[in-house]
């Protein structure tokens, strides 16, 4: 199953935490529960690679953190994003796009070149 | 075991990044359990697949846990950040309410780095740069010496055979070379003298440089090409820099000598006799004339020796063995070695180079750097008094920011901000003024101190003026720290909010303010005195408008062999034959008398007159002794005309001048001045209608002549720096006509000496003189006020350095002894206060104030003028002829100290004066 799954861009991780932070504040399982459920179980090959993530781009100040509880009065760590990393989402989306759109065309074109 | 894992663990694990790592993963596996069973999962099945979906958990704690510190400490820098800009916007605020109290520290600061970033840096370049060369501690001057007999401790150069013989026999240089100086003519028409180096091709190993252009030379001894390496400034001033020079011909002392180089530019060599100096022109072999005739073995003789110590071989090492080497010569030729000079046993020594550049200099630079140091300890005391006051001030503040949490170190922190904006402030302005400093400096200082017009602001002193601005704000900060670190919350409310320091700690610092004022100032002011009364030395001549035209008769035309005449000289056939000696008589007595007429033809030209030893020529010609006297105890023997004394302007004392009669043939005569007669007659003989018999030349080999002293007149200035030489003036048409070879380029110097208005430039002298004999070289022209007023440039700037330590000194003490007077002021208002309120007089608490610093003035000034006398007692070891003799600029440069004191204290007195009771009490 690993052999199969894509390996992730340390970047696309980040892009994909705050993502999913745009829905709202969220601790680490549940940010890892929708990045599964988002990507159809593709990405995440090792969920313990978050957690790295997500203090990646709380350092950065794109995220803030902080302990609470959850429903069932458990206690647990929750991130929500910042505007700095709101701004951030934005460029490297962007970014992202044009980055794919590039590749996928590159990959579908023909082997002619205009002279 | 357990000590080992503490010293191996995972630096993150344990602490607090770690357990919260640990936990969230905890978090995300149970919820990961959870919904696995919730959708079926059998909860042992559920817990496995929840781990393994995780993965390598130690890896990801771990890669989380340092990203969780690095967080951690980039937090803590923008943290630390926030509060150095919240303590900046603090102290702005404080030094923008008192604004009086962070002038007088700038101003204070400022000024003081003005006069002493300079002045240190002069020093840097003067005594502390070592000289141009790789190493130059290996390199040493080899010079000839006794330490017996009368002449102990004079200084010899080395002969030909001598210095070849040494240069065989050593083990202690890697590498010697001899040198010779002289000055020779360049160019076949018109031709200029310039000082030459005669070197071996060694020479270029000694110093480690070689030619930026071309090559070294090569030629070794007698044989081979003549070669010449350029100097620089040669190169480019005569030869506008042609690269293609080398190979081209230059005509030196009438010979073709082929270009082989470039020195780099401002290469200088040591003159034994000169000092530093830059050789225009640097020749192949130096072993020529009487000075380095290799067949001439003698203790002394003509070339000046140099030499590269081998690597391991330090200079006593090298001195031992030397003596070692010539304790075996001396066997071989004990006549040389054994009693070689006046008798007495021939030493060598091996001087550092560095030693010679720095020993002529060494007096004045370190007066300077001691008074720069003196000065910087005046302002750190001043700039303490002020940060001290500051922080008394601010107390109450203080103590109830530490007693809501600020720490220790905070305040610490805050205190050295504020001080250090302050001392960057001034380090700004007083940078910039000192650059401006520093070139006027230079225009009035003469150049003939070594490196000294190179020297500028560098990387070096940069870091020297940063480490010393750090120092001062560090020290002069400590008080102050200690103060703001012994806070006493109730004290401070119960008091008013000022700090512990007792009235006897302010006491104490205004009492050894006004000492180190006094002290600095009133040796300021000896100094200047003694300064003053140097350069106040009457000349005794006229100098305005008097030009001096230097020469050297060139040796063939002017010097004929006392063999070729065929005739003996005075002292018989065989004593000529042994000095080799040679004629100058009718031919140069002529050229004199028809440049005199040549001279007399140009316009703007009063009147002209010749001698060989113009006034401020230095006295290094001590040529002549009286017979029987003591060597070394000669005088300055000067050929002259009848026009002499009154074209120079000499005071005739007694007698009367050289006159028209006084030609070859008749009666000897002599005319002496007032230090010949005090230092060579005995008390109470008239010396008009005296004798003296005197003996023309230095090395014994010179001719009796016996002459009646005919008149006597006043010194004329020949040395600033060694007034009271003894000269005696002689007819030149009656000064012997023989001469030892040894001597013979020293009696064919002349000097001719015009009185002329502005009109007579120096071009048209020169000309005057070449068309009388074109091929003369002329040494040098000298306009002698000008040279009178470079002579004195010296003792001005020195007056004018001092007298500027001297004001810097005097503000800072009135701005330092006003802020502590002030502060004892504030520190007393309760005090007063309470006392105007049970009946005291306002007038009484101000009288109180001024008493107070009355006495604790005249008790520093005291120690102040005691230091003064020990700080004499040093200088009077260092500085020849220093007097501490004027005891009214003492008395008066301490009066000025205590009024300026007087007078910074009056204002805060007039506070003390005005003291509100009802005011103070109700603060209480």
């Amino acid at each position: 199953m690993a052999d199969d799954s894509l390996h992730l861009i340390r970047g696309t991780l980040d892009l994909l935490v705050l993502r999913c932070l745009t829905h709202g504040t969220r601790h680490g399982y549940a940010v890892s529960r929708w990045i599964d459920e988002a990507t159809g179980g593709t990405l995440l090959v090792e969920e313990g690679s978050l957690y790295p993530a997500l203090h990646r781009v709380e350092r950065k100040g794109w995220v803030e953190a902080e302990w609470g509880r959850t429903d069932t009065g458990r206690r647990a760590r929750f991130y929500s994003l910042t505007d700095a990393g709101e701004e951030h989402l934005e460029a490297a989306t962007r970014q992202w796009r044009e980055y794919s759109r590039a590749i996928e065309r590159a990959l579908s074109a023909g082997g002619e070149v205009a002279s | 075991m357990r000590s080992w894992k503490r010293i191996f663990r995972n630096p993150f694990r344990g602490g607090e990044p770690w357990s919260s790592v640990e936990e969230e993963l905890d978090f995300h596996v149970e919820q990961k359990v959870e919904d696995l069973v919730a959708s079926g999962w059998d909860r042992g099945e559920a817990l496995d697949e929840a781990k393994r979906r995780l993965g390598d958990r130690r890896h990801w704690a771990r890669r989380t846990a340092e990203e969780s510190h690095r967080r951690r400490r980039t937090q803590a820098r923008r943290e630390r950040l926030d509060a150095v800009v919240d303590d900046l916007r603090t102290s702005v605020r404080h030094l923008r309410r008192r604004p009086l109290s962070g002038l007088t520290a700038v101003a204070v600061l400022t000024g003081g780095l003005a006069i002493s970033v300079p002045v240190l840096t002069l020093l840097d370049h003067v005594l502390l740069r070592p000289a141009p060369f790789p190493e130059p501690d290996r390199v040493v001057w080899l010079t000839v010496t006794t330490d017996e007999g009368r002449m102990a401790g004079w200084m010899f150069q080395a002969s030909g055979g001598a210095y070849l013989d040494w240069k065989g026999r050593q083990d202690v240089f890697e590498v010697m070379a001899a040198t010779q100086w002289s000055n020779l003519p360049i160019g076949d028409e018109r031709p200029r003298r310039v000082r030459v180096l005669r070197v071996e091709p060694e020479f270029f190993d000694v110093v480690g440089i070689r030619p930026v252009l071309g090559r070294a030379i090569r030629t070794d001894g007698a044989d081979g090409p003549r070669e010449v390496v350029l100097s620089h400034e040669l190169w480019t001033s005569r030869f506008g820099a042609d690269p293609e020079i080398l190979g081209r011909t230059v005509g030196v002392d009438g010979s073709s000598w082929e270009v082989v180089g470039v020195m780099p530019a401002g290469f200088r060599f040591w003159d034994m006799y000169g000092g530093e100096t830059t050789p225009a022109l640097l020749l192949s072999n130096p072993f020529v004339g009487w000075g380095g005739d290799p067949d001439l073995y003698t203790p002394a003789g003509g070339l000046q020796p140099v030499a590269r110590l081998a690597s391991g071989v330090d200079r006593q090492t090298a001195e031992e063995r030397l003596e070692a080497m010539l304790a075996s010569l001396a066997e071989e030729r004990p006549e040389v070695y054994e009693e070689g000079i006046a008798g007495a046993p021939v030493l060598l020594r091996a001087v550092p180079y560095l030693d010679l550049v720095r020993e002529p200099i060494r007096q004045s630079l370190v007066f300077i750097g001691a008074a720069t140091v003196f000065l910087l300890v005046v302002i750190v005391a001043n700039v303490a008094g002020i940060f001290t006051a500051a922080v008394g001030d601010r107390m109450r503040e203080l103590t109830l920011r530490s007693a809501i949490g600020a720490s220790r170190r905070r305040i610490v922190g805050q205190v050295l901000l504020e001080n250090g904006l302050l001392v960057v402030a001034s380090a700004v302005v007083g940078g910039a003024v000192a650059r401006v400093v520093l070139p006027l400096l230079k225009t009035r200082i003469p150049g003939s101190v070594p490196r000294l017009q190179d020297a500028g602001f560098d990387l070096r002193v940069l870091f020297a003026v940063a480490l010393v601005v750090a120092l001062v704000w560090i020290v002069s900060s400590l008080p102050a720290l200690r103060q703001a670190t012994r806070l006493d919350l109730r004290g401070v409310l119960a008091g008013g909010g000022h700090s512990s320091t007792g009235r006897g700690g302010l006491r104490w610092l205004l009492g050894a303010q006004i000492a180190v004022t006094t002290a600095l100032l009133a040796t300021a002011g000896v100094l200047v005195e003694n300064q003053r009364r140097i350069a106040a030395v009457d000349p005794g001549f006229e100098p305005r408008n008097l030009q001096v035209i230097r020469l050297r008769a060139s040796e063939e035309r002017y010097a004929e062999p006392v063999e070729a005449q065929g005739e003996s000289s005075p002292g018989g056939a065989d004593f000529a034959a042994e000095i080799g000696a040679v004629r100058i008589d009718v031919a140069f007595t002529d050229l004199v008398d028809r440049v005199l007429a040549e001279l007399r033809t140009v316009p703007g030209v009063e009147a002209a007159t010749f001698v060989n030893n113009p006034p401020l020529r230095g006295t290094a010609i001590w040529s002549t002794g009286l017979v029987g006297a003591e060597a070394g105890d000669g005088f300055i023997q000067k050929w002259t005309g009848p026009a002499y004394a009154e074209v120079v302007g000499l005071h005739l004392l007694r007698g009367r001048w050289i006159g028209s009669q006084d030609v070859r043939g008749a009666d000897p005569v002599v005319v002496v001045n007032q230090s010949f007669v005090d230092r060579h007659l005995e008390e109470g003989v008239d010396p008009v209608g005296h004798v003296v018999t005197f003996r023309q030349g230095v090395n014994g080999g010179g001719l009796d002549t016996s002459a009646t002293i005919v008149g006597v007149v006043d010194d004329v200035l020949q040395d600033p720096l060694e007034p009271g030489a003894p000269v005696l003036y002689q007819p030149l048409e009656q000064r012997v006509t023989v001469w030892p070879q040894t001597q013979e380029s020293f009696a064919r110097e002349a000097s001719f000496v015009v009185r002329a208005d502005a009109g007579a430039d120096e071009g048209a002298l020169r000309e005057a003189v070449w068309s009388v004999d074109p091929t003369i070289p002329i040494d040098a022209h000298t306009d002698l006020s000008t040279a009178l007023a470079g002579h004195l440039t010296q003792q001005r700037f020195f007056l004018i350095l001092m007298a500027g330590f001297g004001v810097a000194t005097l503000l800072m003490a009135a701005g330092g002894t006003g802020a502590l007077v002030a502060r004892r002021v504030q520190r007393a208002r309760r005090e007063i206060g309470v006392r105007r309120a049970l009946g005291a007089t306002g007038r009484g608490a101000g009288l109180e104030v001024l008493r107070d610093v009355v006495l604790v003035g005249a008790a520093g000034a005291l120690l102040g003028v005691a230091a003064s006398f020990w700080v004499d007692g040093v200088l009077a070891a260092y500085v020849a002829g220093f007097s501490s003799e004027p005891m009214a600029v003492r008395f008066l440069t301490t009066a000025t100290v205590l009024a300026v004191a007087f007078a910074t204290a009056a204002r805060p007195a007039r506070a003390a004066t005005r003291v509100d009771p009802m005011e103070v009490l109700r603060t209480e």
